[in-house]
């Protein structure tokens, strides 16, 4: 069984999917405690393998929406409170997360390295990719405007240290789209995330995210707080969600098990 | 209109649905901007030539080799990523996977190219294009572009075409013997004088070598020699060995990239292919217009 097709959040075809090596680092105990304390943190260094404590940051309570969020949270159905065949979850169809859905859901695990001018942010779930500036410019804020760049699935990021430990990302500019996590919590093109990474000795990294969407909700709120445990291999996994493998399990599986919310199981 | 491509398959609409953002302050691959020309000039004038620095975003454009003619079509059977070097005959396996690739991209072999609704090339699902397709896609774009980041101990091949990421280990490991195959599969590198011997292995057979499909095994074994003959130049030349497809090794000529300027400053595209809104369009436009009713639905 090949390594490719990781769509946890269906948990079936996850199961009939990942290999077994993908199943026996799902299984690994991320957050036990360490046997020996672990070294001092280097100084503004994120450098290396991360691994997330599960496929989900555990999201706080969120502010009171907006007439505009509840709007939007009303059109999405979660996997949570619907059938697979009668969500619409863009992930259900491979979509991409976009950001911040990729920090916050099958998160597994993450990669930095630094380059002169750009933090590289990497993923193993989609093997995918972001950069953080980190040479001083601005983000543009023209996104979306006329004569501006497009937003995109993953924003424009600027990064800088707050001391030696601290590493402190804003992001503007993401494509409205994607859904904000896997419960289906809207966001709007005006979304500003901060994500502060600490480093608080060599094996520990905790994020923790702050959404501000006026258009969405009524405050800015930190949605997450997440502690990556160093990854002593150093190795990102492959975790591909393959779409024609999934269209195949929605219409031989899902659609079928759930007819009526599919549609007609085409 | 979204900066994404959201179909590699049908180049044209790739073109159609991809618009050229027009911020003055980013810079982009290929960019002919006054104010990028002007940044690209400073940028190339602080440049110091390193034959062994590979780093920056590199760009070939398509296509960057003559079409040779096809002895057995008379159109191009070339592969892109050989540098257009003659393919070998393929082995029974070879032959029998060759015939069930049905190839639609815009620019794929002519006399084998089937419209999208008839054709069977995983990119029209947006399934991985996988390694080594991935070097010369999205094709409408331009294809082929990359930047390169060089590490202690290894490198990594970031993509612009779906945003994924390769990585080749320079640490001096060696390939396991075990592979479990993945569509990116394996790679070592080392340095032999002023060239990156690149080996990998362990590759997914689902992936197709090119738009044009030519076939791989899981067998496959790739060698790839990255040379920097002088500041703005990378070359690639790749010699593939897979017995269960080829009866002999293909061999391929040197595929030359030129670096993006401002080097550090130039911002890649983001060329996702959206499987929802390429099933909607393969729904509602290329199914209907393959004759293919029982999988057509009007686009929303």
């Amino acid at each position: 069984m090949r390594n490719s097709v990781e769509c946890a959040w269906l948990a079936l075809l996850a199961a009939l999917a990942m290999s077994s090596a993908a199943l026996a680092q799902n299984a690994r105990p991320a957050q036990s405690a360490p046997a020996t304390k672990a070294a001092p943190a280097p100084a503004r260094d994120l450098n290396g393998v991360w691994a997330a404590p599960g496929p989900d940051s555990r999201l706080n309570p969120m502010p009171p929406m907006t007439p505009w969020g509840k709007q939007q949270a009303a059109l999405y159905k979660n996997d949570f409170a619907y059938s697979v065949a009668a969500s619409n979850d863009p992930l259900k169809t491979c979509d991409p997360q976009g950001f911040p859905r990729n920090i916050l859901n099958e998160i597994r695990g993450i990669e930095f390295e630094q380059t002169p001018t750009k933090m590289l942010e990497l993923l193993q779930y989609q093997r995918t990719w972001r950069e953080i500036w980190t040479d001083g410019r601005k983000a543009p804020a023209n996104v979306g405007a006329p004569g501006g760049p497009d937003p995109r699935w993953y924003g424009f990021s600027v990064g800088k240290w707050d001391g030696d430990h601290a590493f402190v990302v804003d992001t503007i500019g993401t494509d409205p789209m994607p859904w904000l996590d896997r419960n289906g919590d809207p966001r709007s093109s005006d979304l500003k995330v901060e994500e502060r990474y600490t480093r608080t000795d060599h094996d520990t990294l905790e994020m923790a995210v702050t959404i501000d969407d006026p258009k969405a909700y009524s405050m800015p709120f930190e949605v997450t707080k997440v502690i990556y445990k160093w990854n002593p291999g150093q190795v990102l996994d492959e975790q591909l969600c393959v779409p024609s493998i999934m269209m195949n399990y929605l219409s031989t599986i899902a659609n079928t098990a759930d007819p009526a919310a599919s549609g007609d199981g085409k | 209109m979204r900066n994404r491509m959201s179909s590699a398959v049908v180049s044209l609409i790739g073109v159609l649905v991809f618009s050229l953002p027009a911020a003055a302050q980013l810079y982009f691959p290929g960019g002919k901007s006054e104010e990028q020309q002007k940044a690209a000039a400073e940028s190339k004038a602080k440049l110091k030539y390193d034959a062994h620095d590979l780093s920056g975003i590199w760009r070939a454009g398509r296509p960057a080799v003559p079409v040779p003619k096809d002895p057995r079509s008379g159109d191009g059977a070339q592969s892109w990523l050989m540098g257009a070097a003659p393919p070998p005959p393929l082995t029974p396996w070879g032959q029998k996977m060759f015939d069930t690739y049905k190839p639609s991209e815009i620019n794929s072999w002519q006399s084998r190219r089937v419209v999208p609704a008839k054709g069977n090339d995983p990119l029209g699902n947006c399934d991985p294009l996988g390694y080594p397709r991935n070097l010369g896609e999205p094709v409408g774009a331009g294809g082929g572009t990359f930047e390169l980041v060089q590490l202690p101990n290894k490198m990594f091949q970031i993509f612009d075409g779906g945003r994924r990421i390769r990585e080749v280990w320079t640490d001096g490991r060696k390939l396991p013997d075990d592979l479990e195959p993945r569509w990116y599969g394996y790679a070592v590198g080392h340095w032999e004088g002023d060239n990156m011997i690149v080996d990998s292995q362990g590759y997914d057979d689902r992936s197709w070598l090119d738009g044009n499909g030519w076939p791989h095994s899981e067998d496959m074994k790739l060698r790839e020699v990255f040379h920097h003959p002088d500041v703005m130049t990378m070359e690639i030349t790749m010699t593939l060995d897979d017995p269960t497809a080829y009866t002999k090794p293909w061999v391929g000529n040197k595929q030359s990239f030129q670096l993006q300027l401002p080097k550090g400053l130039t911002v890649m595209y983001e060329y996702i292919c959206v499987p929802s809104e390429e099933q909607a369009f393969n729904n509602g436009v290329r199914n209907p217009a393959g004759g293919d009713l029982e999988h057509s639905r009007p686009l929303k």
